[in-house]
């Protein structure tokens, strides 16, 4: 405990830059996720052999192999990047993939009769995204999302592959410096520190995202509420 | 109803050679057919008889391969030209679809708010009295999975019908209910053709065709087969395929 308090500073350093890294990561891949989930159900079947080519790409190859390509890659067209800069394109490009498929089949989930009746009452293409097919899609796209933004938070760990000051490497610096002062590993208790730290993370998250999705799905419930104490015929309905 | 005085002469709706294709398969083999402003036009056939999908064709849902859909004398082509033309052609679908996370007044009003088809506040005044009229006001705030299967479909008739439409179609809007609720749905369908609603109908109730339609289409393999009065139709029919159905069914 007297080592963890001792190099407090050091490693509340490595926790910033993993939120940093983290936070740009879960933006990044929020959005290539919303636009290649998109593409993945357009009209177009150029964009939709895009967006497939774009995910299975990226999702047939290992995350760490993504992170050292991107890193030792870009400088080869002339492009220098940090390692936070490599990470976090990396990450957001994996994470993209993954979370593109999500989206994908959310929007494939609603019933086909909902864009159908949404076209036929006149509305734009963009309304009956907006208004009719989006929101539906929603819910079957939490919690799927929720797992791959804490495995994204768990994968920033992989950013120390390149040298990124992150959490991870920065317990890494203690376990290695002490072991060479004073000749035993404290491994065990700052790894156990980082593996606590990391999970209080996506625990919470996952806990927060937990309260949306039943605030969702309360509110989805509603729907069929109050007046449904009668036997429901409305399940049969679509 | 609110027939828009537009084209005061003409068909409202238009097909000639009209051509869909499944494949090899001709869905529609060059149908021709009018629908004149007030009329009740009901279609009957076989299942598989092409009926269905010659509907979807009077609204753009489904694009035609050959031939021609004319609306108020427009010939209408391009996607765009059928996203417009649909806020004058409402639809009732044989599985009401009705949007389930919306309330049975938003349902109504999304489109022609969207469309300006009237203010926010006008659109939901009207949409009560409509409500009040096929005895659902009281279901105005709730969500449609607290509604039976009968009055969804009645939210469906006042979803297409706030839009103001020239003409509605409806495709089989009685084929997925429960028999005792299929009676309230006829019953708002009557009303509709009795106030001059411009209507197409694909449907099985074949006491609905004979009550209150205009003109009744037998269609069989992609074809017209025969159109006339349901008198005629259901009495004398002319052609042996129309009869051969009848005997059929009752």
């Amino acid at each position: 405990m007297q080592l963890i308090i001792e190099n407090f500073p050091l490693l509340l350093t490595g926790l910033w830059h993993t939120l940093q890294l983290a936070i740009v990561t879960l933006l990044g891949s929020t959005v290539i996720s919303v636009a290649f989930g998109l593409m993945g159900v357009a009209r177009s079947g150029v964009l939709r052999a895009t967006s497939m080519a774009y995910v299975e790409f990226f999702r047939d190859i290992p995350l760490i192999v993504n992170v050292l390509f991107v890193y030792f890659g870009a400088p080869l067209i002339g492009i220098s990047l940090d390692p936070f800069g490599a990470a976090t394109i990396s990450f957001s490009l994996w994470g993209g993939a993954n979370g593109a498929e999500i989206v994908r089949s959310g929007f494939n989930s609603v019933p086909l009769h909902q864009e159908r009746s949404a076209v036929a009452l006149g509305l734009k293409p963009w309304e009956v995204m907006w208004y009719v097919l989006a929101p539906q899609a929603l819910l079957p796209i939490i919690p799927p999302f929720t797992g791959l933004f804490s495995l994204l938070i768990q994968a920033t760990s992989l950013a120390s592959m390149v040298g990124a000051m992150e959490f991870f490497r920065t317990s890494q610096i203690i376990v290695e410096r002490t072991t060479m002062m004073t000749g035993y590993s404290p491994a065990f208790l700052v790894y156990g520190f980082v593996l606590l730290v990391y999970f209080v993370i996506c625990a919470s998250l996952s806990a927060l995202t937990k309260r949306l999705e039943t605030s969702l799905s309360e509110r989805q419930s509603r729907r069929g509420g109050r007046k449904a104490a009668i036997p429901q015929a409305a399940n049969e309905s679509i | 109803m609110p027939n828009s005085p537009a084209t005061a002469e003409g068909p409202v709706i238009s097909v000639r050679g009209v051509v869909k294709k499944y494949g090899n398969m001709r869905a529609l083999d060059g149908v021709d057919a009018d629908v004149s402003r007030g009329e009740v036009v009901v279609v009957i056939g076989p299942s598989g008889s092409g009926k269905s999908t010659f509907i979807r064709c009077l609204n753009g849902l489904e694009r035609v391969d050959g031939g021609r859909v004319t609306i108020d004398g427009m010939p209408i082509s391009t996607r765009r030209d059928w996203q417009v033309a649909r806020r004058r052609i409402g639809m009732v679908f044989q599985d009401y679809s009705l949007f389930p996370h919306m309330t049975v007044m938003s349902n109504i009003c999304l489109a022609p708010v969207r469309a300006r088809v009237g203010t926010r506040a006008e659109t939901e005044e009207r949409a009560m009295e409509m409500l009040e009229r096929v005895g659902l006001a009281h279901k105005a705030n709730d969500f449609p999975a607290a509604l039976s299967g009968g009055q969804q479909q009645r939210v469906a008739i006042v979803r297409a019908l706030a839009m103001k439409p020239e003409a509605i179609l409806f495709d089989e809007p009685t084929s997925a209910l429960d028999p005792e609720t299929i009676g309230e749905v006829l019953a708002v369908m009557k009303e509709l053709a009795r106030e001059g609603m411009t209507m197409v109908v694909v449907t099985h109730e074949m006491g609905f065709a004979r009550e209150v339609a205009d003109r009744v289409v037998f269609m069989d393999k992609g074809r017209i087969v025969e159109i006339g009065p349901p008198e005629v139709i259901f009495t004398s029919p002319r052609e042996d395929r129309t009869k051969a159905f009848l005997e059929m069914i009752f």
